[in-house]
């Protein structure tokens, strides 16, 4: 499998939105930066799977726009992994298969990719605070990422949403 | 008797604040357009209010994420604990859903058979179960077939278990046919919303969500004359020159006011 995630060049509005919301609505005062990425993750039956899924990106625009998104393969893009700061990837997925895979019929550009799924990351990084691992997965988690009422969490609903938190 | 004061609570995104307070206008409140950030001595001197349909926030995150994050929930979730009304429609039942004040539930995107459908456009059918468990749905009897439009793309409910458990206890809106039969299926479960379901209260009967536009059918005159059933009939005759003015929705608006008249 080759993941591909795909970030904004420029505003991401959804990060301003949800990064402003942590700020001043849930008064969350150790946020350092939120990214967003959208996810992709292709299978291949070529040989050279990366060979496979860079050519495709580069010659068809189908999955990624050019002119406003940035690709990094296989590599979260710019992290920042200061002592003082811990930075946690959420992966958001929806509960419903059909939700998350692309329809590689419709691909205009003739490949030897089998399928491509999709999801979504969240990449936040907090100030540390003299706070364990344990307790900061935990504080992520209640905090920033799951949403049970107006007064804690946003980036996922767990009634239809799926998430994994892991820590860089 | 004072006329009881309604708020349209107006956030960054939302589209629908207008119709919505010249529907609860004409049906006897006076309603005012509040911005979202609003002074609190502000809002909570208004006796009951709507969350209306739009995109707030242009949907970032998730339909209604940020907005149900505002200090202004806050005061809406006192009113409503207050025994205050509060309606959420379209966009607004999705901020009410997020900010966890119907039940535990949260608006999904749309399906048909279970796969992606994207934004739906059309007039649809609901009846009330358990019309007299909410003062927004107390005056429609359980064999009312009532068209409304729908016009979302995330509108389908979904429920923790426990929340299904205790759906008996709420007065819940489904989708059903022009003649009056469920599915929960395409075409007549636009959404692929459980159990068909459009709209519900909390336990207490003063929060009410719905996915579809009450406001889009107050008036008669917002009826298509194209419409199968009761509703179509009087609009057709009000195209033939009857004075008809009142919408099928009219009973949701009234009900509110006679409740927040009595309560005051």
């Amino acid at each position: 499998m080759v993941r591909v995630y795909v970030g904004l060049q420029q505003t991401d509005l959804h990060c301003i939105s949800a990064a402003e919301a942590f700020r001043n609505a849930l008064d969350q005062t150790d946020l350092v930066q939120l990214r967003r990425y959208r996810l992709l993750d292709f299978v291949t039956r070529s040989a050279d799977p990366l060979a496979a899924v860079t050519s495709y990106l580069t010659g068809a625009f189908d999955l990624v726009n050019p002119n406003k998104e940035t690709v990094s393969i296989d590599t979260l893009p710019d992290c920042n992994l200061d002592s003082d700061r811990a930075t946690f990837v959420v992966e958001v997925l929806n509960q419903l298969p059909a939700f998350r895979s692309v329809d590689v019929a419709s691909l205009r550009v003739a490949t030897d990719i089998d399928s491509v799924s999709s999801g979504l990351v969240w990449v936040i990084t907090v100030w540390r605070e003299n706070r364990t691992d344990a307790q900061l997965q935990r504080d992520i988690e209640t905090q920033y990422v799951v949403s049970r009422s107006g007064t804690s969490g946003l980036l996922v609903n767990p009634l239809f949403e799926t998430y994994r938190i892991d820590q860089l | 008797m004072a006329t009881p004061r309604l708020a349209v609570i107006q956030f960054p995104g939302s589209n629908c604040e207008y119709e919505t307070q010249r529907a609860a206008a004409f049906y006897g409140f006076q309603a005012n357009i509040v911005r979202w950030n609003a002074l609190k001595v502000d809002l909570t001197a208004y006796d009951a209010y709507i969350l209306p349909g739009g995109f707030s926030y242009q949907d970032r995150v998730r339909s209604g994420a940020i907005a149900a994050k505002l200090p202004i929930m806050q005061v809406v979730s006192e009113a409503a604990s207050e025994g205050k009304l509060v309606l959420g429609i379209c966009n607004g039942c999705q901020v009410l859903a997020e900010a966890g004040l119907v039940t535990e539930m949260a608006m999904a995107p749309n399906t048909r058979y279970d796969k992606p459908v994207g934004f739906i456009c059309n007039w649809q059918y609901v009846q009330i179960q358990n019309p007299i468990q909410s003062p927004f749905t107390q005056y429609f009897s359980e064999t009312d077939i009532m068209p409304i439009p729908v016009n979302h793309g995330e509108g389908r409910f979904v429920f923790s278990e426990t929340a299904r458990s205790e759906l008996s206890r709420a007065a819940v809106l489904r989708y059903v046919s022009y003649s009056g039969d469920r599915s929960d299926s395409f075409p007549v479960n636009p959404n692929g919303s459980t159990d068909g379901i459009a709209g519900l209260s909390s336990p207490s009967g003063t929060v009410f969500a719905m996915m579809p536009h009450p406001e889009r059918a107050a008036f008669l005159k917002q009826v298509p004359t194209s419409l199968s059933g009761v509703w179509g009939d009087r609009r057709r005759q009000a195209t033939a020159g009857s004075k008809e003015v009142n919408g099928p929705w009219e009973k949701l608006f009234v009900g509110m006011l006679d409740h927040t008249r009595a309560r005051n």
